[in-house]
């Protein structure tokens, strides 16, 4: 099976959004008992009313969910929604304190296991009773999983379930827009050096399920999670459209410009497309848009 | 007592021998094999494969791979000492600091002059530095310039890693940043290929002036004063020439340790202690070994890629020790 008709299986079940991991108890009420991503059973004794939460796609679903008030502090890197910006932060790039964590009286916390200063807050506050709900975001059914989770640890089952058909029946109008014509080979790039260190991302990442339901076929879907490949090996799978994620999206011809690329197939048919990189790497419920721009790169004459 | 000493001309044309086959075999290998017979046949797309795509990146990592080594014998010639190379001595370090704020924030300087131009400022700043703390009080120290290059490579290097941690998140470049720091050889276009070859006739035509200065250095500052070397101007003009060596390396190939350390080392006890011949062979050396190491970079894994820095420490390094080893066993 593969992991779009995983998550095509999950819509059809009606209960797209049925808890991924069992809940003990009846639905509604508390303690609860969750399993989370690191395979930890996470005991909630009531709906938490002070969240500290870090990094963006951790941020963006709490809020998306419409739970901005209980959030008492967050990571310094996030950048949306806007309302978020005004929360305070508890640190970010130089790392977490877990004495200012500490500081803001937490009832639940939000993270991710992607960064080793995170992880130090996980063995503290779980010593001290604090519930630590970890997010893992392998591909992009896990985003929905994310989700349904964190609706069920804040007592926000019904946004959770609203907010994941939403993003189901998005992700399927955009599907519906390219079918019927073949899914394009396609080079993502998520970061680059001038004349090397091309990025890409492999199986594994939601950003290659994200290209599929945008009508895509990952030329390195062969590779697992992010890795770096040679300007030769892009030559030699030679993708029909190239995907290139930068901070600031320089044309396209400079893309074209880089020694040898003039003779790919993408460059050759003008099917460079150069992206705001922005929330298409924060595997939040924004990803419907990332998908949405995928698939306008992938099948332009679709989205005309 | 060492064992007899090979001549230069025996010694190039060993490594010539050596650098055609690597040549050859870094053609060949990549993404996917692709036999000689192939890539100098008849046109077609396995031919253009190589031409295109892996040539150009062969010939730089020859480049950066011959200014590293170069830059490392300048430096132990100048110091004295041993452990003498671009990486301890800041020179690489600044280069990296200097590339780093160019990649980080790329809307400082046109993008295709940022990352070798402020690499070289960074290597040239940081080697000036080092100079001025050397020459405070008057006299020379080698000692005083090596300690003050260590501690400057130190404070670089800190501020290239907080200048990551600060700016690395997901809107930037880190991943890219992060490899490229770790040694990558860059492709460049077939026009700056070219530019390749007068640059490293010029470093090699000016390291070689310096020879004569170099070898009667190793005999003291005072004793290259009293044979009528100029010792400051030799130093200065010895360092700034590595400095110049390492920005042009580091902008093609990101940080890579050991190999400006080993090539000279290596060809010090082949060829003896004396800078003229030194200076040829450790380039074609060093240009040898770093082809060699951005093959295995490229093809080990094929399609990823492995850094290449990474790669010269846990092969370098673990030959160098045995290489130690062999010679304490010898003598």
């Amino acid at each position: 099976m593969t992991r779009r008709e995983g998550l095509g299986l999950l819509l059809a079940a009606g209960t797209g959004m049925a808890p991924a991991e069992p809940v003990a108890g009846p639905a509604g009420t508390w303690p609860r008992t969750l399993v989370d991503a690191l395979q930890r059973s996470v005991r909630i004794a009531a709906a938490p009313q002070r969240i500290v939460t870090v990094f963006p796609s951790n941020v963006e679903i709490l809020f998306a969910l419409g739970l901005a008030d209980r959030v008492v502090a967050i990571g310094g890197r996030v950048r949306h929604p806007p309302e978020a910006l005004g929360k305070p932060s508890v640190g970010g790039a130089l790392g977490y304190s877990p004495e200012a964590v500490a500081a803001y009286r937490p009832d639940l916390l939000v993270l991710t296991p992607s960064h080793q200063t995170a992880l130090g807050l996980v063995e503290p506050f779980t010593r001290a009773g604090v519930p630590v709900l970890m997010l893992a975001h392998p591909d992009l059914p896990s985003v929905l999983r994310n989700i349904s989770l964190v609706g069920q640890a804040t007592g926000a089952e019904a946004q959770a379930k609203r907010l994941g058909g939403q993003m189901l029946q998005q992700l399927e109008a955009v599907r519906a827009r390219w079918q019927g014509v073949p899914p394009r080979s396609v080079y993502l790039e998520t970061a680059a050096a001038e004349r090397g260190a091309f990025q890409t991302i492999g199986r594994g990442h939601y950003a290659d399920d994200a290209l599929a339901w945008a009508g895509g076929r990952n030329v390195f879907s062969d590779l697992d999670g992010s890795q770096q490949v040679s300007a030769e090996a892009i030559a030699v799978r030679d993708p029909e459209v190239i995907i290139s994620l930068q901070a600031v999206p320089k044309p396209a011809a400079s893309i074209a410009a880089r020694p040898g690329w003039q003779r790919l197939r993408a460059v050759r048919e003008g099917r460079v497309v150069v992206l705001e990189r922005g929330h298409k790497l924060i595997p939040g419920p924004r990803q419907f848009e990332a998908v949405l721009d995928y698939a306008r790169a992938l099948h332009p004459e679709r989205f005309a | 007592m060492t064992p007899a000493r090979w001549s230069l001309g025996p010694a190039l044309a060993v490594l010539a021998v050596t650098g055609v086959l690597a040549f050859g075999l870094s053609l060949s290998l990549g993404a996917a094999w692709v036999s000689p017979a192939r890539w100098l046949g008849e046109p077609g797309l396995e031919r253009e494969l190589v031409w295109v795509w892996r040539a150009p990146r062969v010939a730089a990592a020859f480049f950066v791979g011959a200014c590293l080594s170069l830059a490392g014998l300048l430096f132990q010639g100048v110091f004295r000492n041993p452990l003498a190379e671009p990486y301890l001595l800041g020179s690489a370090a600044g280069a990296g600091l200097g590339a780093a704020i160019a990649l980080l924030l790329p809307q400082l300087l046109p993008p295709a002059w940022s990352l070798p131009v402020m690499a070289f400022l960074g290597a040239w700043g940081a080697s000036w530095l080092v100079l001025a703390v050397g020459r405070i009080g008057g006299a020379w120290q080698s000692a005083r310039l090596l300690l003050a290059g260590v501690a400057l490579a130190a404070i670089l290097s800190a501020l290239r890693g907080l200048l990551l941690m600060v700016f690395g998140d997901e809107s930037t470049n880190l991943r890219a940043i992060v490899s490229w720091q770790l040694g990558g050889v860059q492709t460049p276009a077939v026009a700056e290929v070219l530019g390749f070859g007068p640059w490293l006739l010029l470093l090699g035509w000016a390291a070689w002036r310096l020879a004569p200065g170099l070898d009667a250095l190793g005999l003291g500052d005072a004793a290259a004063q009293s044979l009528g070397h100029r010792v400051p101007r030799l130093v200065a003009g010895a360092v700034l020439l590595a400095a110049l060596a390492t920005a042009l390396a580091v902008s093609w190939g990101g940080l890579i340790g050991f190999v400006g350390l080993i090539v000279p080392h290596v060809l010090r006890w082949w060829l003896g202690p004396l800078h003229g011949p030194l200076v040829p062979a450790c380039m074609v050396a060093g240009g040898v070994l770093m082809v060699l190491v951005d093959t295995v970079a490229r093809s080990s894994m094929a399609p990823s890629e492995i850094p290449a820095g990474l790669l010269t420490a846990v092969i370098g390094g673990p030959f160098f020790l045995a290489l130690l080893l062999w010679r304490q066993d010898r003598s």
